[in-house]
């Protein structure tokens, strides 16, 4: 559904010289060009959901700029349902959705309503169809609430809300979400993603989301793609992620008298918390050693009152990638 | 193509609505026209006190003139020139874009549907035109039928100037002194505040070389019977010259804004 081959973008900025007047010089100086997304290929099939994860500034919106048409890329190929975005922009905008968490696409006067009237009929929704969805936002979004407030007096949680009901009121094939979930409360969060699985789910709806809270890509994402410095540096499914770059567990042990908590170990495993802390937690490798051996050799040497298996944290793993000490 | 229609129908309704949005301002700008008309009918009267013609026109000419060249300049330059400098700030053209319709229909079709929000202004002057006893009827029926075909290229003339003078906000965030100076040439050069038989000769000669007389100072002298039939259709067809000049260079201009837009923000 979504395809790109050798991406690149490549931004240019004036080079600002240090010393006395160096904004003036400025003026003069070369222009450096700024890498901002360096050759990535991908490919996203039908109804896939995929996370697209990477550090601050690491080119994630620059990619989805390019693969909405927004940004010409500087090299490379892009074709999504069969369109070449940037060149057929009318033709690609009937296929996609897009949210921009930190900006919106409706109309800053109006109230809500008056842009989803507008987006029905730039985009040929007919009116049986839009009453339907209409019903179902109100269902999952609660935006019958707020549908007659002027969209600059909405709190960003409903705006939000709104932005991806004026993104999905057509149901494009193809819905792409640059940090829909940021600043939005549980509730919200939740409301977001039933949308997002129903849409997938229903209408075969590929969805391409950028996000930095770990839950969305946990609760959402079969595969994810990690990218920094505007590079791929993992692509694949999430639990071959995480056997490889977290390959160990950890067992919580909290043992029924205190004075037990820094003797507690087990030949087994790897005592990684610090000392003097009420729970102890033992790391093991999971290919080494099952859990109920490790269980076994530590709860037939000491009285526990609690005992439990954590699974590594998506979190966890994201920050080792990132920080390219796997 | 009915597709293309129904979006862009969405577009001047939205642009209406926008307008139409702030009531009181709608309300200010009704009694502001009002206004202007009341005063320029009294000064005009004044100046005409104790003589017959000033360089040939007579009081009731230059009165008529005053208003329907007030009602027409309501709806040409309306009190936001466009929208766009706000969805550029806002960051909203980024989706612009990418929808169905281009971002110069957008837009263009959006500042139609602002300019319905100035017709109650414009009807206003015409409504104390006639109450003062300002307004009469044109020389015939084809003077008539010209000045409203004339009147409309003339507003589409200036709709399309407006918006591309706001793609200036693609570059630079403040437009306000980029607005204050194309206000101020546009009301002048097209005749909306003077009347262009007053301007020495050769400031008309610069004036004819641009599109500004064409939009208010051109159907007015059609509604006046001062051209001849064959003289009106020329004026019409230098109107839809003009036109596509300026829809070209709207087009370039766009072409060339984009490029900057769609480069900024993350
Ligand atoms: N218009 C521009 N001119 C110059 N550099 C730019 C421009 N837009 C983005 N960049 C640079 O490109 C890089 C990638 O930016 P991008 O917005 O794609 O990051 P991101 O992955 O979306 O980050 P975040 O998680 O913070 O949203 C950054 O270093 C940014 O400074
Ligand atoms: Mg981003």
């Amino acid at each position: 559904m979504i395809v790109a081959e050798h991406l690149v973008k490549q931004f240019h900025r004036r080079a600002v010289p240090d010393g006395p007047a160096s904004r003036f010089r400025s003026l003069f100086a070369a222009r450096e060009a700024v890498r901002a997304v360096d050759d990535i290929s991908l490919a996203i099939d039908k109804g896939e959901i995929v996370g697209f994860l990477g550090p601050n500034g690491a080119g994630k919106s620059t990619t989805i700029k390019m693969l909405t048409g927004i940004l010409v890329p500087t090299a490379g190929r892009v074709e999504v349902a069969g369109v070449v975005p940037w060149r057929h922009r009318r033709r690609n905008a009937l296929n996609i959705g897009v949210v921009f968490g930190q900006r919106s696409q409706l109309w800053f006067d109006l109230p809500l309503r008056r842009s989803l009237e507008a987006i029905r009929d730039l985009y040929s929704v007919s009116a049986a169809d839009y009453r339907n969805r209409m019903s179902q936002f109100d269902d999952l979004l609660d935006l019958g609430s707020f549908l007659d407030t002027p969209v600059r007096s909405l709190s960003l949680g409903q705006r939000i809300r709104g932005d991806l009901a004026a993104a999905t009121l057509y149901r494009p094939p193809v819905l792409y979400l640059d940090e829909p979930t940021v600043g939005l409360d549980v509730v919200a969060k939740v409301a977001l993603r039933d949308l997002i699985t129903s849409l997938n789910v229903d209408g075969r709806t590929t969805v391409m989301l950028t996000t930095h809270d770990m839950d969305d890509v946990e609760q959402l994402c079969q595969r994810i793609m990690v990218i920094d410095g505007g590079k791929m540096l993992y692509e694949g499914d999430l639990k071959d992620l995480k056997r490889r770059f977290a390959p160990y567990r950890d067992l919580i042990v909290t043992p029924r008298s205190p004075s037990d908590a820094d003797r507690i170990d087990s030949g087994l495993a790897t005592r990684v918390s610090s000392p003097g802390a009420a729970k102890v937690t033992l790391r093991f490798d999971p290919q080494e050693v099952s859990a109920p051996e490790v269980i076994h050799s530590v709860s037939s040497q000491f009285e526990v009152s609690d005992i439990s298996i954590l699974d590594p944290q998506l979190e966890d793993v994201v920050r080792r990638l990132y920080g390219g000490n796997p | 193509m009915r597709a293309a229609l129904r979006g862009t129908a969405a577009m001047v309704r939205l642009g209406a609505q926008s307008a139409l949005h702030f009531r009181v301002n709608v309300g200010i700008s009704v009694v502001g026209a009002c206004l202007q008309a009341v005063l320029l009918i009294v000064v005009w009267r004044n100046v005409y006190a104790n003589r017959q013609t000033v360089q040939g026109v007579g009081v009731d000419i230059a009165v008529q003139y005053a208003i329907l060249s007030l009602a027409v300049a309501h709806l040409a330059l309306p009190f936001r020139l466009s929208s766009l400098p706000e969805r550029v700030r806002q960051g909203a053209i980024a989706t612009d874009v990418i929808r169905p319709i281009g971002v110069t229909s957008q837009n263009l079709a959006h500042s139609v549907g602002e300019a319905a929000a100035a017709l109650p202004g414009s009807v206003a002057v015409l409504i104390v035109g006639c109450a003062l006893d300002g307004i009469s009827a044109p020389r015939d029926l084809w003077a008539a039928g010209f000045f409203v075909l004339s009147v409309g290229l003339g507003l589409l003339m200036a709709w399309t100037m407006n918006l591309t003078v706001s793609m200036v906000a693609f570059w630079t965030t403040d437009t306000r002194g980029t607005f204050y100076i194309y206000r101020t040439l546009a009301t002048f050069c097209s005749g909306a505040i003077v009347p262009l038989w007053f301007i020495p000769e050769w400031l008309a000669h610069m004036l004819n070389a641009l599109p500004f007389r064409l939009q208010i100072f051109a159907p007015l002298e059609i509604w006046f019977g001062q051209v001849t039939y064959d003289h009106s259709k020329q004026l019409l067809i230098q109107q839809a010259s003009w036109l596509a000049v300026l829809f070209l260079l709207l087009h370039l201009v766009a072409r060339r804004a984009l490029r900057v837009v769609v480069v900024n923000g993350g």
